[in-house]
């Protein structure tokens, strides 16, 4: 089921690990498939606001690939610096017809 | 004078060298910016307290004066500069330190100089870790990356106990002095040659690309880019090897080396960041208040020197709970602040851990009954700089 508010991510195709940009809503995001879980954040790390999406995936974690800052995607923490403050992460679901839907009005604030 | 301002000034280096933790803890709880006589440093103890003085370098800066640095590493050194200057250095060492180049050709270097030590040692049964490991995995590692690779270890790890000797020498021990500055005499003759071979013929190294980002005659770049040579020198050789000793002392310890022993992999990270945490090896940071300004409920006049404890920050019961000083495996993993915050944050942090992630993973891979030496208890000492002094293990050769 489709929560109100939802955005479109594009087709569920990503591997475990892996991770691509989107766009909705005026925001630029990426997308993170860690095992079965698919997230979305927006791109920018709070650090310096280099593009997370040039980062990788470590674990169930966004390594940034400036200066290497670790997030959380679980809950958004910084697991390690130099960032200090979080990102937000917002969970996203697979609909039935293959497509990545997340709600992403958490990410606004 | 208050009671704990009474402790405080009879509290002595000796004291901190052994064990600056009991310290720490009772200042969190009394007085948590508190003067200390012996060094002449007001010491932050408590993690929001070393955060704010990290990060707010329009009220306290790194220009501390005077400053053992400035003396050690022969000049102005990215650790004492702020603003435009600091940034100017930094854009010289980040080029080589960026995570996906750390990742692209760190990996390959550090396993085989692992290996090399690892085959060395592997059918003895016994070794000091320290003198035997993880230093030399630190110094030969960084000496590759920065272009020294032609330098042998033991003189890397001579250099790296030199400059430490004058970096923490705050209380001023001429014996101190001596060693330090006969250290950085010798790195000065010593790189003289290389500099000049990595300017004219420039390659992917460390120092070479820090020459390229400076600025003006070779003379100029060479006098922008020593004194930060050398403090790379000092903290880069120190910090994983350091902490990776921590690391294994921490799991030997509290009885869980068989746990990281049984799925190396899947646990050395968490290993590792605990250590950093739980020692973290380089403990304190150098400060001044550049106004009066108000930390910790004290208010610090101008020109005040702090001693900001990363090391104390990290063993902060209102972040930590209560089990703060115990080596804890399983502990949720959660930033800590060994590399430092805000703008002076280790740039080679993730070089760092690259380091410590594959030099103790290999270590329990191919020594899975790595072992304690009953006989010879890991001692720890330093309170600037802390780690093991000695890290007598055994094995099932």
């Amino acid at each position: 089921m489709v929560d109100l508010g939802s955005v479109d991510l594009g087709p569920a195709d990503l591997a475990d690990g892996d991770l691509r940009g989107a766009t909705a809503a005026g925001l630029v995001l990426v997308v993170a498939r860690t095992g079965e879980r698919y997230v979305t954040f927006e791109t920018w790390c709070t650090h310096e606001e280099c593009p997370l999406g040039d980062g990788w995936l470590e674990g169930e974690a966004i390594r940034c690939a400036c200066h290497g800052s670790l997030f959380s995607l679980v809950d958004g923490a910084v697991l390690e610096g130099p960032a200090l403050d979080p990102i937000a992460v917002a969970a996203a679901s697979v609909t039935p017809a293959g497509r990545v839907v997340a709600d992403i009005s958490t990410l606004h604030a | 004078m208050s009671a704990v301002e009474a402790w405080a000034a009879q509290i002595t280096v000796e004291q901190l060298d052994e064990d600056p933790y009991p310290i720490y803890a009772r200042m969190r709880r009394e007085a948590p910016v508190c003067f200390v006589p012996a060094v002449g440093l007001w010491f932050v103890t408590r993690w929001a307290d070393v955060e704010r003085a990290t990060t707010h370098p329009e009220l306290i800066d790194s220009s501390v004066t005077p400053s053992p640095l400035d003396r050690v590493m022969g000049g102005p050194s990215i650790l004492v500069l702020d603003g435009p200057p600091q940034k100017k250095l930094r854009a010289m060492l980040d080029p080589s330190m960026r995570p996906r180049v750390v990742e692209s050709t760190s990996p390959q270097l550090v396993a085989a100089i692992v290996e090399e030590r690892l085959d060395a040692i592997a059918d003895r049964g016994e070794a000091e870790l320290m003198s035997e490991y993880f230093e030399p995995v630190s110094v030969l590692s960084l000496g590759s990356v920065l272009g020294l690779g032609e330098l042998d270890g033991d003189t890397l790890r001579r250099w790296f106990h030199g400059l430490a000797l004058g970096a923490i020498n705050f209380e001023d021990d001429p014996a101190r002095w001596a060693v330090s500055d006969a250290t950085g005499a010798d790195i000065d003759r010593e790189l003289a040659p290389v500099l000049e071979r990595l300017w004219e013929t420039p390659d992917a190294s460390m120092i070479a690309t820090m020459l390229q980002h400076a600025e003006g005659s070779f003379g100029e770049r060479v006098a922008a880019v020593l004194p930060t040579l050398k403090v790379i020198l000092l903290g880069g050789m120190q910090e994983p090897g350091h902490a990776a000793g921590s690391t294994v002392a921490g799991l030997l310890e509290s009885g869980q080396a068989a746990a990281v022993a049984a799925d190396p992999v899947g646990l050395v990270r968490d290993a590792i960041e605990e250590g950093l945490r739980w020692v973290s090896p380089i403990g304190t940071q150098t400060r001044r208040a550049l106004v009066e300004t108000e930390l910790g409920g004290v208010r610090l006049p101008v020109g005040a020197n702090l001693g900001v404890l990363v090391s104390s920050a990290n063993r902060d019961e209102e972040i930590w709970g209560p089990t703060a000083d115990a080596y804890d495996l399983l502990r949720p993993r959660s930033n800590h602040a060994a590399f430092g915050f805000g703008p002076h944050f280790c740039s080679g942090h993730h070089f760092s851990r690259v380091q410590m992630r594959i030099a103790v993973q290999r270590l329990f891979e191919r020594l899975p009954s790595l072992r304690s030496d009953p006989d010879r208890p890991a001692v720890f000492s330093g309170w600037e700089f802390r780690a093991p002094q000695h890290l007598h293990v055994r094995w099932d050769a």
